[in-house]
């Protein structure tokens, strides 16, 4: 993976090849991209919007990329720091069903996974953006604290205790509903 | 479910549920979304205006400048500090060579009432001389000499006797 990455790095780099080799990023991120973004925002139409912007921002500031990081830790770095900026923007505007409300399935037979999932949704709006950050990049995407520490320029005692706080918000959470 | 995260064993602890289920959200995107993304993105991209478009080492160059130039001012703004405190605060007792003028506002010293140095001078001369020539019968020169010991001169005395 190191050595595809690095040679993806070397064509986006020259002008020549530029063209081509940030077709194959987009076809190689764009999906563990669109879910983190997608956990983040909510929903699909807007998730689409960043990820998008994502992607041009990346074109953009290409040449700024210097391989001392990852590949995959910069691009995770500008979708964060995108979907982040979406929802504050998302906040201070004038308030519509921006993020709609889960309804809470209510069954008898115990918890299934379909439920627990939902209520996980719900208790994850429920967390403060740079949490929820964390937690999806923890939890979901299952990146190393080093690397969501690259990514959130947060040391990793911070991501820990964050993501601890996180956690038994979404316990508390989920007991009481 | 998902394998299980070694780096997320504190998660088993702390809330063995969600280590346990692994849960996934229904992130699933509408049907062919991923198949033509890169060609809406270049679309997009090749829309974008030419100034937008370029790379970014021009935006990169003028952001350095700016620091640069922030760090400059916050240097000199730094070196002329002391300046500026002895323009703001003129009025230091250090900057005084006549130390009467150092407490102009000091209400409780009226410096014009006070006597000029010889004459207070001379009055405690005059006090302590008087002092000594009603306690005791001294000839002249011993009091010239008691007087010499005291640290008055000798033009002060001879005025005095």
């Amino acid at each position: 993976m190191h050595d595809r990455e690095s040679e993806l790095v070397k064509r986006l780099k020259q002008k020549s090849t530029r063209e081509e080799g940030f077709k194959e990023l987009i076809k190689i991120y764009q999906e563990p991209l669109y879910h983190h973004i997608r956990r983040m925002v909510g929903n699909h139409q807007d998730a689409d919007d960043v990820l998008q912007n994502t992607f041009i921002k990346s074109w953009r500031f290409i040449d700024d990329f210097r391989a001392e990081s990852k590949l995959y830790t910069w691009l995770y770095r500008i979708a964060s720091n995108e979907a982040l900026s979406f929802l504050r923007a998302r906040k201070n505007m004038p308030s519509g069903d921006n993020e709609a409300t889960e309804q809470m399935p209510t069954s008898t037979d115990g918890p299934d996974a379909e439920t627990i999932s939902k209520k996980l949704d719900a208790a994850l709006k429920t967390l403060p953006e740079k949490q929820r950050q964390v937690f999806d990049l923890k939890y979901f995407s299952e990146l190393k604290y080093e690397e969501i520490s690259e990514i959130t320029q947060t040391s990793v005692g911070a991501l820990k205790a964050s993501y601890f706080h996180a956690v038994k918000k979404i316990e508390a959470f989920l007991k009481s509903n | 479910m998902k394998k299980e995260n070694p780096n997320d064993e504190f998660l088993k602890d702390v809330y063995p549920i969600l280590f346990e289920k692994r849960i996934d959200l229904d992130t699933k995107p509408p049907e062919g979304y991923f198949q033509n993304l890169s060609d809406r993105v270049m679309d997009k991209i090749h829309a974008l205006p030419e100034s937008e478009n370029k790379s970014s080492a021009k935006i990169f160059e003028l952001v350095n400048f700016r620091n640069i130039a922030i760090a400059a001012a916050a240097a000199i703004f730094l070196a002329l500090t002391p300046y500026f405190k002895t323009i703001l605060n003129p009025e230091t007792p250090a900057l005084h060579s006549n130390d009467n003028d150092a407490y102009p506002e000091n209400d409780l010293i009226d410096l014009d009432s006070y006597a000029a140095e010889v004459e207070l001078y001379d009055a405690y001369a005059a006090e302590g001389l008087s002092a000594v020539l009603n306690t005791r019968n001294l000839t002249d020169d011993e009091i010239i000499e008691y007087l010499n010991l005291e640290g008055y001169s000798d033009d002060l005395i001879l005025e005095n006797i």
